[in-house]
C-alpha cells in the first residue's frame, strides 16, 4: 500500500484527535436521526423527499468537511505528515501525490462505511427507497475525494494558517454552495441538486458524469500536489 | 405438452371446484327495499357439494366501480345441507348492488350476482298477516315504502335496521325468531328506534311473548332508551275497520318522528397521528450508542491495515447495517396500528350505553393489515374503501396501506349510575360503578359548566366545589384527549336527547374488551363514557 496513505490513515484511526472525530460525526448523525425520528412515521407528508434529502445532505457536508478538513490540517491530527513535510521525504512526487489522493478517498470511505448503518435506518424506518443512498455515497466519495485532494494541496501551497482557512472554506462554499447558484441546465454539477434530481427521477446518466467531474476534479489536485512537491524540492529552502 | 397438461388442469380446476356449490339470495334489505349507504340486511343460502367451512362474501362496488367494499360472514355448510347466512352490508347502487361469493380455502366456490333492490329514503317495517291499511298515509310521509316481512327474515343485528323508520309489529310466532333477532330489535329500539305493537284481532298474546314484553315493561311513558314503545290496544288493520279515516291521524303521529337522525361523525376527535412508542427510541438509542462505541474500538485494529481487520470491518458494517435494517422494520411495525375516539353513551333506563367509534388506520409499513372490532361492533369504512369486513362471533377487517377510516356502533353494558343534590350547603354527587373498572379523569357536567373529580372506583359520593367550575367550551389545550372532550361536551349541548339532561358524569375507561385489536394488541382502549345524574330524592 502506498507509504504516504498508510501513515495517513494510520492517524486518522488511531490519534485520540482522529477518534473524536469519527465519534463527532456519528454522534451528529445519530442526533440527526433520532431528532428526526417523527411522531408518526406512516403520516405521508413525512414519506416526502425533503426529509431522504436532509439525511443525505447531512452525509455530503460532513464526510467532504472531515475529508478535506483533515487533508488541509485546520482540522491537525498529531502525527499527519503535511505536503511540506513531505516535502523532505525520499518518497517521489508522484507516490506522495498519489498517497494524498488514496487517504482522502479511503478516509471518505471509511466515514460513508461507519455511517451507512445509521443513515440506512434512518431511510428505511420511513420506507423510503434505499437506492438514493447508494448512488449518493457514491457521489459522496467522489466529492470528498476531490476535497480531501484540494485541501492537502492547500495545505501545502499557503503557508499562512489564515490564508488555507480561507481558501479552503472558498473551495467547499463553490462546490457546495457555488454551483447550486449555476442555471438550471447545470444543476448536476451541485451534489445536493444532483440529489434532489435523483430523488425525483432516479438515476440518470448525469449522476454519473457529476461523479465523474469531482473525480476529474480530484485527478487535477492530485496532479497539483505532485507539482507542488516538485516544485517544492526545486526551490529547497523557499518553501 | 406436460407443462401445457398442468396449466389446462389448473384452469379446469379453478373454474368447477371440486364439488360444487350454489348461492340463492333468500332475501335482500327488508322486502328487496334497502336505503343507499345504509346498513342492509342480507340473507344468503348456501348449499355445497361437499363440507366447506369458508367465508360467503358480497362484494360491493361504489357507484364508480371503485373502491369495492367486501362484507362476509364466517359459513360452515355440511355436503348438501343448505345453510342460510346473514351477512350486514351497504350497498351504493340499486340496479347491480353487489356480487356475492363463497370463498374457502382461498378458492372462489360460487358466484351470484343480487337482484336490484328497491331505493328508499326510510321502510316501514310490518309483520302482519294483514293489510295494514296504512300504506297511503306512509306514502305521504316522504320517500317512505311499507315492507311486510316475514318474522324469520327480521336481522339478527341493530344496526341492520339504520333505514327503518318505524317496526310494527302485528303478528308475530314467538317460534320463528332466535334470540338473536330478539335482542336485535331490542337493541335496536334502546339506540333510538321507534315500535309499535299492536293486536291482531283480539289476540294479544305476542304483546307479552319474549320479544315485545320486555320492551312494555321497561317503557317508561312510551320511552325506553333513545327509543320509542308505542303500544295501541286496538287492531288497525283488522279486515272490518281497516282504512278508517279515524285512524289517519294516528298514524302520522306515529310516522312524523320516525328515524333518528344521524350523529355527527366523531372524525374530528380522532387524535391527530399515532406516537412511535417511546421503546423504539429506547432501543434505536442504545443500539446507535453501541454501534459509535464499537466503532471506535474497530476502528484502531483497522488501522493495522491488515486482510483481517478489514475484513472484520466489512463484517462490522454489513451486521450493522442488517440490524438497522431489521430494526427499521420492527420499529415500522410497532408504530403501526389505529387511531381512535370511543364514546359510550348511556342509554337511559337500560343499563347499557351506546358505543361509537371512529378509527383510522396508521400503518407504516403500507402493507396488508387485520384488525378486530369487538363483539357486537359493526365498522364500516367511512368513506367507502377497498377493505373486507367479515361479521361473525367477532369482526375481522383486513385490508392494505394506511388512511382506512372506520366507524361503527354497538351497545355494551354501562353499569354506571349517578344521583346529584343540590342542597343548601351545595352541590355533591353520588356515583355507583359496578363495572369493575375505575372512572378515569372523571369530569361533573353541570349546565355548561365542568368539574374534575377524582378518579371514580366501586362508588364515590363527591362535594362539588363552587370555586372550580369552568365553562365547558374553555377547556385547557393541554388537557389529555382534548379533541374528544371538546367533541362530547359540545354534544351534550347541541343533541336533541341529550341536551335535555343538565347533569352528566363523563370519564374514562379502559377496557381492552372494547377496543380495536391490532396485531393481537389492544389499541387505544380508552373510551370515553356519559353518564346521567338523576336529582337525588
Amino acid at each position: 500500500m502506498n507509504p504516504v496513505a498508510r501513515g495517513d490513515l494510520v492517524v486518522r484511526l488511531t490519534s485520540a484527535r482522529g477518534l473524536r472525530a469519527q465519534t463527532v460525526y456519528l454522534a451528529v448523525c445519530s442526533a440527526f436521526l433520532l431528532l428526526s425520528l417523527p411522531p408518526e412515521i406512516g403520516r405521508l407528508d413525512l414519506r416526502d423527499a425533503n426529509l431522504l434529502l436532509a439525511v443525505l445532505a447531512v452525509q455530503i457536508v460532513a464526510v467532504t468537511y472531515l475529508s478535506s478538513a483533515m487533508a488541509s490540517s485546520e482540522l491537525a491530527i498529531e502525527g499527519e505528515k503535511g505536503l511540506p513535510d513531505l516535502a523532505l521525504s525520499a518518497f517521489s512526487p508522484g507516490v506522495i501525490a498519489l498517497g494524498k489522493m488514496l487517504s482522502s478517498a479511503l478516509y471518505a470511505g471509511y466515514l460513508l462505511a461507519i455511517g451507512l448503518p445509521i443513515f440506512m435506518l434512518g431511510a428505511a424506518l420511513r420506507g423510503a427507497p434505499l437506492a438514493p443512498i447508494a448512488w449518493t455515497t457514491f457521489l459522496s466519495l467522489a466529492v470528498a475525494t476531490s476535497a480531501g485532494v484540494w485541501g492537502a494541496w492547500f495545505g501545502g501551497r499557503f503557508a499562512s494558517d489564515f490564508t488555507r482557512s480561507v481558501m479552503h472554506w472558498l473551495f467547499l462554499g463553490i462546490i457546495l454552495g457555488g454551483t447550486a447558484l449555476l442555471p438550471e441546465t447545470w444543476w448536476p454539477a451541485n451534489p445536493f441538486r444532483a440529489t434532489i434530481v435523483l430523488i425525483r427521477d432516479g438515476w440518470t446518466p448525469w449522476w454519473l458524469a457529476t461523479a465523474a467531474v469531482y473525480l476529474g476534479l480530484a485527478g487535477v489536485g492530485t496532479v497539483l500536489v505532485g507539482r507542488f512537491i516538485t516544485f517544492a524540492r526545486s526551490h529547497e529552502g523557499g518553501v | 405438452m406436460t407443462f401445457l397438461a398442468v396449466v389446462a388442469w389448473a384452469a379446469l380446476g379453478s373454474a368447477q371446484p371440486v364439488g360444487g356449490a350454489t348461492l340463492a339470495v333468500a332475501g335482500l334489505g327488508f322486502d328487496g327495499h334497502a336505503r343507499l349507504g345504509a346498513w342492509t340486511p342480507v340473507w344468503i343460502d348456501v348449499t355445497a357439494g361437499t363440507d366447506v367451512d369458508g367465508t360467503v362474501v358480497i362484494d360491493v362496488p361504489t357507484p364508480t366501480g371503485q373502491p369495492v367494499v367486501r362484507y362476509g360472514a364466517p359459513v360452515r355448510a355440511a355436503a348438501g345441507a343448505p345453510v342460510r347466512v346473514f351477512v350486514p352490508a351497504i350497498f351504493f347502487e340499486s340496479r347491480t348492488p353487489g356480487t356475492v361469493h363463497l370463498e374457502a380455502a382461498g378458492h372462489r366456490l360460487a358466484s351470484q350476482p343480487l337482484p336490484r333492490v328497491r331505493p328508499v329514503d326510510e321502510i316501514v317495517v310490518v309483520l302482519s298477516s294483514e293489510p295494514l291499511g296504512a300504506e297511503a298515509t306512509v306514502a305521504r310521509t316522504g320517500r317512505v315504502d311499507v315492507a311486510y316481512v316475514a318474522a324469520e327474515m327480521l336481522p339478527p343485528v341493530w344496526q341492520t335496521y339504520e333505514a327503518v323508520r318505524l317496526l310494527v309489529v302485528r303478528t308475530l310466532d314467538e317460534r320463528r325468531l332466535d334470540d338473536a333477532q330478539r335482542i336485535a330489535v331490542r337493541d335496536w329500539v334502546w339506540t333510538g328506534g321507534r315500535i309499535l305493537m299492536m293486536p291482531e284481532g283480539d289476540d294479544t298474546r305476542h304483546l307479552s311473548g319474549p320479544t315485545l314484553g320486555p320492551l312494555r315493561r321497561d317503557a317508561r311513558a312510551g320511552r325506553l332508551g333513545r327509543g320509542h314503545v308505542i303500544v295501541w290496544t286496538r287492531d288497525p288493520a283488522d279486515p272490518s275497520v281497516r282504512g278508517n279515516a279515524a285512524d289517519v291521524p294516528a298514524w302520522e303521529t306515529v310516522l312524523e318522528a320516525g328515524a333518528v337522525g344521524a350523529a355527527p361523525s366523531l372524525e374530528p376527535a380522532v387524535p391527530a397521528g399515532r406516537p412511535v412508542p417511546l421503546r423504539v427510541h429506547l432501543v434505536a438509542g442504545a443500539m446507535i450508542l453501541l454501534y459509535v462505541l464499537l466503532v471506535r474500538r474497530v476502528s484502531r485494529f483497522l488501522a493495522l491495515l491488515q486482510p483481517v481487520p478489514v475484513a472484520t470491518f466489512v463484517v462490522m458494517v454489513l451486521v450493522a447495517t442488517a440490524a438497522a435494517v431489521r430494526l427499521s422494520v420492527l420499529a415500522r411495525r410497532d408504530a403501526s396500528g389505529v387511531v381512535s375516539a370511543t364514546m359510550v353513551e348511556m342509554l337511559p333506563g337500560t343499563g347499557h350505553g351506546l358505543l361509537r367509534l371512529h378509527a383510522r388506520v396508521v400503518s407504516s409499513h403500507g402493507g396488508a393489515f387485520a384488525i378486530t372490532a369487538p363483539p357486537g361492533v359493526l365498522v364500516r369504512p367511512a368513506p367507502p374503501a377497498s377493505v373486507t369486513i367479515v361479521t361473525g362471533p367477532t369482526v375481522q377487517i383486513s385490508g392494505q396501506g394506511a388512511g382506512l377510516q372506520l366507524s361503527g356502533v354497538a351497545v355494551v353494558p354501562l353499569p354506571v349510575s349517578g344521583t346529584y343534590h343540590a342542597g343548601a350547603g351545595g352541590v355533591s354527587i353520588r356515583i355507583t360503578n359496578r363495572s369493575g373498572r375505575r372512572i378515569e379523569h372523571p369530569w361533573v357536567y353541570m349546565d355548561s359548566r365542568v368539574q374534575m373529580i377524582a378518579p371514580i372506583g366501586e362508588s364515590a359520593q363527591v362535594s362539588l366545589d363552587a370555586s372550580r367550575w369552568q365553562p365547558a367550551d374553555r377547556l385547557q389545550r393541554t388537557e389529555p384527549h382534548h379533541p374528544l372532550l371538546v367533541w362530547t361536551f359540545l354534544r351534550l349541548e347541541s343533541d336533541a336527547i341529550l341536551r335535555g339532561t343538565r347533569n352528566w358524569l363523563v370519564g374514562w375507561w379502559r377496557d381492552p374488551a372494547l377496543a380495536l385489536m391490532w396485531d393481537g394488541r389492544p389499541e387505544a382502549p380508552l373510551q370515553l363514557i356519559l353518564v346521567p345524574l338523576s336529582a337525588s330524592p
